[in-house]
């Protein structure tokens, strides 16, 4: 039936199929495979997630993450690290990005990103501050990602006396000041969020007996 | 000549316009029905397929012609309240409904009325007959579909083009 209808009708009619169902159908014959690649239909970015491997942590023994995969005919990911200048264990993860932390002495925290997918364009984060580091990405959206940097509250590390001019403060503030590196300006900088809820208490009750 | 300014003619009654079909066909249909077609709206605000002229449609067979007006007839009510925005819940279940059924037809007469809707530029009913192609591919494997559309038995060449594309995305068939 199809091979009959003019190439605009079938173009209208593909434009309607979902990305699972265009990439089946640019395998179906080669005028549809023309029309999808000339019409720019299939966006492979919206195609469902294929889990080529996964990266396990074995915290008790401080080893490098270890990457296992299954036999697949989908893309090849390699856990293989070790272009990379020291032993490195996974921290956090975003849409098929990776965020290392390196052992290294000096400086004592090297962190990077790297697409285990490509091995290529890994970003050195440079100097970090002491914190927990988080990955956001959506390739949907953008090629660039942000790495943020939730600093661990010095308040509640220290037991000495609080500045009696922030013993009332809510914690945490808001807005909360949160140091965020772009991949697009390839630097850190200072970004508020603002609480979208009650705070969690004032500095003085939240502190540990 | 002036054009009427109102679909409606004198006494209440509905102006309505005659279609004959390429094998002589004529049908009698209301004007705001018609019209659902851009590419026959044009004539009839010309005041064109009144009285004994009719509006010949050289492309269009009767069969396909009379299930095309089916259509319209149907959604002709919500399409002149400008797609039916305050629609209660009841009549647009209602019209899903004659859709979903209206659809329900041999491969044979989907592509009459793909190639209607397309050449009357019948717009609700394109996305309609092209949604239901999409459906029809939804979930099958290339082999699948090249069966269900009817296509013939793959060349070898063919073949191994078709095992090439799916080495590089046909992991999204699962």
């Amino acid at each position: 039936m199809t091979d009959l209808l003019p190439r605009d009708v079938l173009t209208d009619i593909l434009r309607r199929v979902a990305p699972c169902g265009l990439a089946i159908s640019r395998c179906v014959c080669k005028p549809w495979c023309n029309i999808i690649d000339t019409h720019r239909l299939l966006h492979v970015d919206l195609l469902p997630h294929l889990i080529g491997g996964i990266f396990i942590n074995f915290h008790d023994l401080c080893l490098s993450s270890e990457f296992f995969s299954r036999p697949s005919t989908g893309p090849i990911v390699s856990g293989n690290f070790n272009y990379l200048p020291h032993a490195s264990v996974v921290r956090d993860h975003c849409n098929g990005l990776l965020l290392l932390h390196c052992y290294a002495y000096e400086p004592a925290t090297l962190y990077y990103v790297v697409n285990p997918t490509t091995q290529e364009d890994d970003v050195d984060l440079g100097m970090v501050d002491v914190g927990n580091l988080y990955l956001a990405f959506d390739p949907t959206l953008s090629s660039h990602f942000e790495v943020l940097l939730i600093p661990k509250a010095s308040a509640s590390r220290h037991r000495t006396e609080l500045d009696p001019r922030v013993k009332g403060m809510e914690w945490p503030s808001s807005p909360y000041m949160l140091h965020v590196f772009s991949s697009r300006a390839k630097q850190w900088k200072e970004r508020p969020f603002v609480r979208g809820d009650e705070a969690a208490g004032t500095l003085t009750n939240l502190r540990p007996g | 000549m002036a054009a009427p300014e109102s679909g409606d003619g004198n006494n209440g009654a509905a102006r309505m316009v005659t279609l004959i079909s390429s094998d002589n066909t004529r049908f009698e249909v209301e004007a705001a029905a018609a019209s659902l077609s851009q590419t026959l709206q044009l004539t009839i605000l010309d005041g064109g397929g009144g009285g004994g002229d009719g509006i010949p449609l050289p492309n269009v067979d009767s069969a396909t012609l009379s299930k095309v007006l089916e259509y319209c007839i149907k959604h002709a009510p919500a399409a002149a309240n400008g797609g039916a925005p305050n629609a209660t819940a009841v009549d647009r279940a209602e019209l899903e409904r004659f859709d979903n059924e209206f659809v329900n037809i041999d491969q044979s007469v989907l592509y009459s009325l793909i190639m209607a809707a397309h050449n009357l530029e019948i717009e609700g009913l394109q996305s309609l007959v092209a949604k239901k192609v999409a459906d029809m591919i939804k979930g099958k494997s290339p082999m699948e579909i090249r069966r269900t559309l009817g296509f013939p038995d793959p060349t070898p060449e063919e073949q191994a083009e078709m095992n090439a594309h799916m080495l590089e995305y046909g992991w999204a068939y699962e």
